[in-house]
């Protein structure tokens, strides 16, 4: 029995000497991360006006700020942070890049291959935010490898087409990752208009999702010249790609074929009907009521209220919506009108 | 036709108002142009002349025994007192006697009204001597500016900000201009000091979410101060909503400045504000 319990109490003391040595080995790396945040701070408190000097007056050469250590090297990160969170100028990119290149590239290669994914991804938004042209090489390397989180798939996908216009579309267009249409998203809204052409080059071979938001994106941006891409769209026999084509469409409001777009409000999809009468909002008169009136007796309430609102954005819109009033036996459509017209 | 002549006054309160000029100039840059007109051949008819070209926002001080004439133009430079003379040129086909007058264009706001008019009359004899029916000299003694002395605050919570603004200010100071910076770290400790309620003109540079008293509530207090449009603000700010940048302009701010910016344009569009205040 007393065996059992000095056995008992020794694992109990040994337990807590376990313990205390977790405990000890906590307080030491917060002590020690204090300590680095302080020589940091005390870092930057120190030579900020040097380094201002240099990256926005030309005053001083960067031999002068070269880093010690690998904690100099984190205080000059920070401070690149501050600058860059706040200025952007070729300047200054271009004096962050010599810099960064000359003495802190083992600095940014050890992070980007670290076995933590936050200290990677923290490191790529970084790259991104001060466009480290100089990493590109590594950049694609780790693009190539095949272990990634979607998160860190995107940066690695946005820095390629930042710093380099064209090398990113293979990333794009051949995900190693699945990719969701608000991923494409948050890709595609960071690209130019000649990127967007290079990627659409083979639009047909395009993922799915990717041709959606190609098409949504160049809705949003008021792309005019792309209208022929929207009618090739329009023949497709993905009913998303053309109900996408046609919104799209409408979205531009210089819309030109509208036999083409008068098919659509026969369609037996509601949706391509609803986008149709988005679009007639924008075509002459006599074409546009015609359609309308038709599709304001649509069997869908969406439909109907759309081409109520079409009509009423015609130029002689309150004559239409009158003419349904007074002319329609279509109670629903008698209504919507009214509605159009504030009427009771 | 002018039924009245309302805007020709006795030359007995031409100092005075001069003197009030100089004042007002010096505290609100708010610069003239003086013109000396005279006729030594018929002083009579030149004068009727010149009340019938005058603008309704000009006074014309009329001096007895063939002194010349003084047009006061407010906030008119050299350029439009000129366009003034080029219609006294045009009526040379209906008047036989010659005019000569002096254009002085007053920017700077340390001269005295005797000084004025000494080089307004040495200007106007000179123009008497030029060969012409209609002559003109310009005089620029007081066109240069007298050193100005601006305020700048900056508030913005990052040092690192403060310092490149602080330093971008400072490239503002010349011989003409004499810049006092200030750095604040929050807004609430900008409107407790004293800095800002001065005659001033004042640059007020601030991010808009600052710690205690955020930029909007500095914008309301400044543009709730009497003498409010010696205050220039900009503010910068992150957010690139279009809705909070059209309130920030319906509410008084002159620049809106989207982070991050480029320092050397926001240097650029400084100065810019600047020559607007001191040059147009």
């Amino acid at each position: 029995m007393n065996r059992i319990l000095l056995l008992l109490m020794l694992a109990i003391v040994l337990l807590f000497l376990v313990l205390l040595f977790l405990f000890l080995l906590l307080i030491f790396y917060r002590l020690r991360q204090v300590k680095r945040k302080k020589t940091i701070q005390n870092y930057i408190e120190r030579y900020q006006e040097k380094w201002i000097s240099y990256l926005v007056d030309d005053e001083l050469s960067p031999e002068q700020l070269k880093p010690a250590n690998a904690v100099e090297m984190e205080a000059v990160d920070e401070l690149f942070f501050r600058l860059r969170y706040h200025f952007d100028s070729e300047e200054l990119t271009k004096k962050i890049n010599d810099y960064a290149s000359e003495y802190m590239e083992s600095y940014y290669l050890k992070q980007l291959t670290h076995r933590n994914p936050s200290i990677r991804i923290n490191v790529l938004y970084k790259i991104y935010l001060y466009d480290l042209t100089f990493l590109h090489d590594a950049i694609i390397k780790q693009l190539e490898k095949k272990v990634h989180s979607k998160e860190e798939y995107l940066v690695l996908c946005k820095i390629v087409a930042k710093n380099f216009q064209t090398d990113f579309a293979p990333y794009y267009i051949n995900p190693k990752i699945p990719l969701g249409e608000f991923d494409y998203k948050r890709l595609l809204v960071e690209l130019d208009k000649s990127q967007i052409e290079l990627l659409a080059e083979d639009f047909d071979d395009l993922p799915d999702l990717l041709k959606f938001t190609i098409l949504d994106i160049v809705g949003a941006n008021h792309y005019l010249d792309w209208l022929p891409l929207m009618h090739h769209c329009l023949d497709s026999p993905i009913q998303e790609l053309r109900i996408r084509a046609l919104k799209n469409i409408a979205l531009l409001e210089v819309a030109d074929a509208y036999s083409v777009y008068e098919k659509f409000a026969s369609s037996t999809v509601w949706e391509e009907r609803l986008m149709a009468a988005k679009i007639f909002a924008f075509s002459p008169q006599e074409q546009a009521e015609a359609v309308l009136n038709r599709l304001i007796t649509d069997s869908s309430y969406a439909v109907r209220l759309q081409a109520a609102k079409s009509m009423k954005s015609l130029k002689n819109g309150q004559q239409a919506l009158d003419s349904v009033i007074t002319n329609s036996s279509d109670a629903f459509a008698v209504d919507l009108a009214e509605e159009m017209l504030g009427k009771e | 036709m002018k039924t009245e002549v309302y805007n020709m006054v006795d030359a007995s309160i031409f100092s005075n108002v001069l003197t009030w000029q100089v004042a007002k100039l010096r505290r609100f840059q708010q610069f003239f142009t003086l013109v000396f007109v005279t006729s030594p051949d018929n002083k009579e008819s030149a004068t009727d002349l010149l009340t019938s070209q005058l603008r309704d926002s000009d006074i014309m001080f009329r001096f007895p025994d063939g002194q010349p004439d003084i047009i006061l133009m407010v906030n008119t430079g050299e350029g439009e007192a000129e366009v003034f003379i080029e219609r006294l040129a045009r009526t040379e086909e209906v008047r036989s006697y010659p005019l000569a007058a002096a254009v002085l264009e007053i920017r700077n706001g340390n001269t005295s009204w005797k000084e004025v008019v000494k080089v307004g009359l040495d200007a106007v004899e000179h123009a008497v001597q030029i060969e012409g029916h209609t002559t003109c000299v310009k005089d620029r003694t007081f066109r240069i500016l007298s050193k100005q002395q601006i305020r700048v605050s900056i508030i913005d919570e990052e040092p690192v900000v403060t310092m490149v603004l602080q330093k971008l200010m400072e490239r503002l100071t010349s011989v003409q201009l004499e810049v006092d910076i200030r750095i604040f770290h929050d807004g609430y400790t900008f409107l407790e000091s004293d800095w800002y309620k001065t005659a001033h003109t004042h640059f007020v540079i601030m991010n808009d979410v600052l710690p205690k008293k955020n930029g909007l509530d500095i914008l309301y207090a400044l543009r709730q101060r009497p003498n409010t449009q010696k205050y220039h603000i900009v503010m910068m700010t992150k957010r690139k909503s279009e809705s909070e940048m059209l309130y920030a302009y319906e509410n008084g701010v002159d620049e809106y400045i989207l982070k991050p910016f480029n320092p050397r344009l926001f240097e650029a569009k400084i100065k810019k504000m600047l020559t607007r205040i001191y040059h147009e």
